[in-house]
């Protein structure tokens, strides 16, 4: 599904990226973890067309999409969430959920219903608190009815009590919809709870990858997050 | 239901205008004035109120509509309505393709560019003696031709004209606003990187509503050289370009009523204050300065919340 290949990307003197190689054959949730700047966003920018890579290449489904516009991406079904939280601010909840969306407003009105944000449907999303705009922006990337989903730590600055609603949206809706979720995320505790199989990325490249019980027990991970 | 009758009320009175204002030619040639500032700044409240981008050149569109009018109409003979839609389609072409290369920048960026080619074009006008007539101006430009034996070389039947022309340009914006397109427009104001990941191709529509806004401008600019029958290059001058700003930020950006309003002020209060002499820019500018304190949305923000407290 997602064939990442040698991917490099350098701000300045900072390689954010050095030689990436990742490949996802089967739908599923993934984790992906690291320290900080050790790429995971700038992989998340390339594969969503924020970013232009200096070289490499992204495939997704065996297409070559390296370099194509965010709009372009989105076209083809690659939906992501971003790390600052980004919701439009003066649109309803309901009309941040149907912007750009392909499923109905009933599916929308559902997902409202599903992290108890119905009844704020018609209130401004400026109005919600940060969590609640968090929930939002997740459940506003699945109207889009995406191939490929990108989370960009979903967990960050949200409460606990919301985060195990969030826990229980994103595993409700990949039963749902078998779909292929790619989750970064530093809340070790929600990532492992949440991911099948957990990527680690280390100094732009990846450095493990196995089932959550192998990632916490692997020397190596253990060796770059401590140093 | 209340706003419509306010609206429908709003509209009767503006047509009895040149009936109640029979023996006040300087009414309404003031009123034209304030129709022929507001297309413009329709265009521009496009741009800037609903998408975000401040346009420092904006007038310069509406002299390319407008000297594209003057030379057609002048110099090679063209009837007036087939010049005026010309004039509006070559503002809007112009507006395409300088967009095209304005949008390549952001924020700050952005104004300078579109300052840049403001600047550039008034040059052109300005300087440009052998089809704009240069700083002097293009003389002998005639008012509009009869329409239906309907003709608009009297003043009120001008004015009507302008006040036609500027409820067209009110109704497009209207629609645009509560189009797909517009809710597009809205998102990219908000947050363009956002919009851009929900599928939004942002620099298609960003030159479609540059082009859109540019037309508007040029509509107004062809309708100010008729009327004053003097295309000058001063009338599409960075002032003027910022004065339209202007008119939309005091009449409140992204609101539909906002470019009246602020061109009401803008053209009618500096008229109107010519009773403090020498001291009316003075005055005018200690009210802009109150009306940004006290309305930070516009003056159309700070009718609708009067509105909603009345209506409480």
């Amino acid at each position: 599904m997602i064939s990442i290949r040698n991917l490099r990307k350098s701000y300045g003197g900072i390689r954010a990226l050095a030689g990436c190689d990742l490949e996802i054959a089967q739908p599923g949730i993934y984790g992906l973890i690291g320290p900080n700047g050790a790429g995971k966003t700038t992989l998340f920018d390339v594969m969503t067309g924020v970013t232009e890579p200096d070289a490499g290449k992204v495939l997704f489904d065996g297409r070559d999409v390296t370099r194509w516009p965010a709009h372009r991406l989105a076209a083809f079904g690659v939906a992501r969430s971003f790390q600052e939280c980004r919701v439009f601010p003066e649109f309803s909840c309901l009309e941040n959920l149907l912007f750009g969306a392909r499923e109905p407003e009933s599916e929308a009105l559902r997902l409202l219903r599903l992290i108890n944000l119905d009844q704020y449907a018609q209130e401004p999303a400026a109005n919600l608190s940060f969590g609640q705009r968090r929930l939002l922006e997740i459940v506003a990337t699945f109207m889009a009815r995406p191939r490929v989903l990108l989370l960009d730590e979903p967990a960050a600055g949200v409460n606990p009590a919301l985060l195990e609603l969030l826990l229980q949206f994103i595993r409700r809706m990949y039963q749902e919809r078998p779909l292929l979720f790619v989750v970064v995320e530093h809340n070790m505790e929600f990532v492992m709870a949440l991911a099948s199989e957990i990527v680690v990325m280390h100094q732009g490249a990846v450095l493990e990858r196995g089932t959550p019980e192998a990632i916490q027990a692997s020397p190596r991970v253990m060796q770059a997050y401590l140093g | 239901m209340a706003s419509r009758i306010a609206l429908v009320v709003v509209l009767l009175l503006l047509f009895a205008v040149p009936a109640l204002a029979q023996q006040q030619p300087y009414l309404l040639h003031v009123l034209i004035l304030c129709c022929l500032y507001a297309i413009p700044a329709v265009g521009l409240n496009l741009m800037l109120g609903y998408t975000g981008l401040v346009s420092l050149g904006h007038m310069a569109f509406a002299g390319i509509g407008a000297y594209t009018f003057a030379v057609l109409m002048v110099d090679a003979k063209m009837p007036f309505w087939l010049a005026l839609v010309l004039g509006v389609l070559a503002a809007g072409a112009g507006g395409a393709a300088i967009g095209a290369v304005c949008l390549r920048f952001r924020t700050h960026f952005f104004m300078i560019v579109t300052l840049a080619f403001g600047l550039m074009l008034f040059s052109v006008m300005n300087n440009w003696d052998d089809v704009t007539r240069g700083a002097a101006g293009f003389p002998g430009i005639p008012r509009p031709a009869p329409l239906g034996g309907f003709s608009f070389g009297p003043l009120q039947n001008f004015y009507y004209l302008a006040l036609g022309a500027a409820l067209v340009a009110f109704a497009v914006q209207w629609r645009v606003a509560r189009s797909g397109f517009g809710r597009v427009l809205m998102a990219l104001r908000q947050d363009e990187r956002l919009a851009r990941a929900k599928g939004v191709n942002a620099m298609l529509y960003k030159t479609a509503v540059f082009a859109l806004g540019s037309a508007i401008a040029g509509l107004g600019g062809v309708l100010h050289v008729s009327f004053l029958r003097v295309a000058a290059p001063a009338t599409f001058s960075l002032a003027e370009s910022i004065n339209a700003v202007l008119i939309v930020i005091v009449g409140g950006a992204g609101s539909l009523a906002g470019p009246a309003l602020g061109a009401l002020v803008f053209v009618g209060l500096p008229e109107y204050l010519r009773v403090a002499s020498e001291w009316r820019l003075v005055v005018f500018g200690v009210l802009l300065v109150l009306i940004m304190l006290f309305a930070p949305q516009g003056l159309s923000g700070l009718i609708e919340s009067a509105w909603r407290r009345v209506r409480r």
